[in-house]
């Protein structure tokens, strides 16, 4: 099942404002994808535009090389959950989890009704309960539902796990990974909760000011720095020729996160003292590539 | 695997709204026969009562159009519907519901007749209409249908307008009105319109002027150009973001 996404010089203005500035990608088909950014980095504006949610100033959103605005055979294969605000007619106190489940079930071509119960029960959900009555966390997980069991070709979540608890968001994390084998598709996963949801995503893109950052695989990516931990004599001598992320020390135990590719002799002779060398948080990563500033040299 | 593709946005409407109506319905014709019961025990009844509460179900038509671009429009965009389908969809479920609403008002005359010839009440209608008895109803039904089609579209194109910017949406409330202004002039005169005279002048659509042919004719371009302002509005409508 091809799902692939090529963005071309996407822009989209409000106004005077530029919320997504001229961004271009290629997202692989079947492939958890993770998109990161700071609060207003365009994130939603981006992912509006991919779902055509939004028409984009200028530039387009190919789906498996078709254009996504007002494109019946592509926007029926996209499910952008934002919340689960959209996907719910949530007018009258009187409606229900049932409702809004019925109304996906009716719109959504390869919706999963089985499925779906089996999420409401992970989800600890209540068909009959009253949307306009649950809280953020159980709409939240509503959305998860929807989006999950709508088996749609490109999925995208858009910080979906807004109010859940960490039990909610774990059940999020396992089935969207279990739903992710057995039915291999497209996942966009937008996400303040890097380390949290890290795991997942095969590919990052990073989006800052409205600007595609980097777009990497992940492995890759956190191949790009190491963390050393060691004796502080040691680990500052070698970071005096790297550049530093960020720096701990507990007692005489220093811990450095680096950025930069370590040469294999800067391996060794860190290895000789004794020092050891372990991935890169893609959380530092990130803060380092969005707020250079804040980085310690 | 669920969802059948074919006009779903049409069925789905006709179920939602048609549903709602008749729920509607029974307490709207119960509330109306309880109103005027009691007029009858303090005075003399001498005209149709319905004919008066007909009012109702024209705003509840424009808040079934209005709603159908407000709440739902987004709706079905979120979940994998365009906008050019929901406009070609929504009219099939505009007709229909149009229709149940007309066919519910003339089962409301009929009832009436029922009611008051048991009493021994005039069922005399006090207004100029395309029909001239309350049990004329092949023409009750065609009136009404044509009205609630324009009430509905017109309500359609104000949530189009409110849902991009509430401000947009004040600001067009006139043309809205003007529409229904115009087809109820068509239609004659049962209270509907006489908020608005200078229009009727304009147009010369009397009351007296009311004939099916003026009134098909009004009701289709009144639709056009209802219909029209509710897509160039809807075409490129973006998603606000809703809380979740």
């Amino acid at each position: 099942m091809s799902a692939g996404i090529e963005a071309r010089n996407v822009t989209l203005r409000y106004g005077d404002t530029t919320a997504v500035d001229s961004v271009s990608f290629n997202l692989k088909p079947g492939t958890i994808h993770g998109l990161i950014g700071r609060n207003g980095s365009g994130k939603t504006s981006l992912l509006s535009v991919i779902a055509a949610f939004r028409k984009a100033t200028s530039g387009q959103v190919l789906f498996d090389g078709e254009p996504v605005w007002e494109n019946p055979q592509a926007v029926r294969r996209i499910c952008f959950i934002r919340g689960s605000g959209d996907t719910v007619a949530a007018d009258w106190p009187s409606d229900r989890v049932s409702d809004a489940v019925s109304l996906a079930a009716a719109f959504r071509p390869e919706w999963d009704s089985e499925y779906a119960a089996k999420l409401i029960d992970r989800f600890r959900l209540n068909t009959r309960a009253h949307i306009s009555k649950m809280s953020q966390g159980q709409r939240s997980a509503l959305g998860v539902v929807l989006g999950l069991a709508s088996r749609c070709p490109l999925t995208i979540f858009d910080e979906t796990y807004l109010g859940m608890d960490a039990p909610s968001r774990y059940v999020f994390y396992e089935e969207l990974l279990a739903d992710y084998l057995a039915h291999p598709r497209t996942f966009v996963v937008s996400t303040h909760l890097i380390e949290e949801v890290a795991s997942l995503f095969e590919e990052v893109a990073i989006l800052d000011r409205g600007r595609l950052l980097l777009q990497e695989d992940v492995e890759r990516l956190r191949s790009r720095g190491a963390s050393i931990t060691g004796p502080a004599g040691e680990v500052d001598q070698l970071a005096e020729l790297l550049t530093v992320l960020s720096s701990r020390q507990l007692g005489p135990t220093r811990s450095v996160t680096v950025y930069g590719d370590l040469d294999p002799d800067l391996v060794r002779r860190a290895r000789a003292v004794g020092l050891e060398l372990g991935p890169i948080s893609l959380q530092d990563l990130f803060v380092h590539l969005t707020e250079p500033e804040r980085t310690t040299v | 695997m669920t969802g059948n593709d074919r006009m779903s946005i049409t069925r789905h409407r006709i179920s939602i709204e048609g549903r709602g109506t008749f729920v509607l319905w029974i307490p709207f014709v119960l509330l109306a026969a309880a109103v005027t019961g009691l007029i009858a025990t303090f005075s003399e009844i001498t005209t149709s009562g319905w004919e008066k509460w007909t009012q109702l179900p024209r705003w509840y038509a424009g808040a079934i159009g209005f709603y159908m671009t407000w709440m739902y429009l987004p709706v079905y965009i979120a979940h994998g519907r365009t906008r050019r389908e929901f406009v070609r969809e929504a009219p099939g479920a505009i007709i229909v519901l149009s229709g149940i609403l007309a066919a519910l008002v003339a089962a409301g005359f009929a009832i009436e007749a029922v009611a008051y010839r048991a009493a021994g009440w005039p069922q005399t209608l006090t207004s100029t209409h395309l029909f001239s008895s309350p049990t004329d109803f092949a023409l009750i039904l065609v009136e009404y249908w044509l009205a609630f089609l324009v009430w509905i579209v017109a309500g359609t194109f104000l949530g189009a307008a409110f849902y991009r910017q509430p401000g947009f949406g004040l600001l067009l409330v006139p043309v809205a009105l003007m529409l229904v202004t115009v087809m109820e002039a068509a239609l004659g005169d049962d209270g509907t319109i006489s908020a608005l005279p200078p229009v009727i002048q304009l147009f010369d659509l009397t009351p007296q002027g009311a004939s099916l042919f003026r009134a098909l004719g009004t009701a289709a371009v009144c639709t056009v150009i209802g219909y029209g302002l509710t897509w160039s509005l809807a075409r490129e409508l973006p998603m606000r973001r809703k809380p979740a």
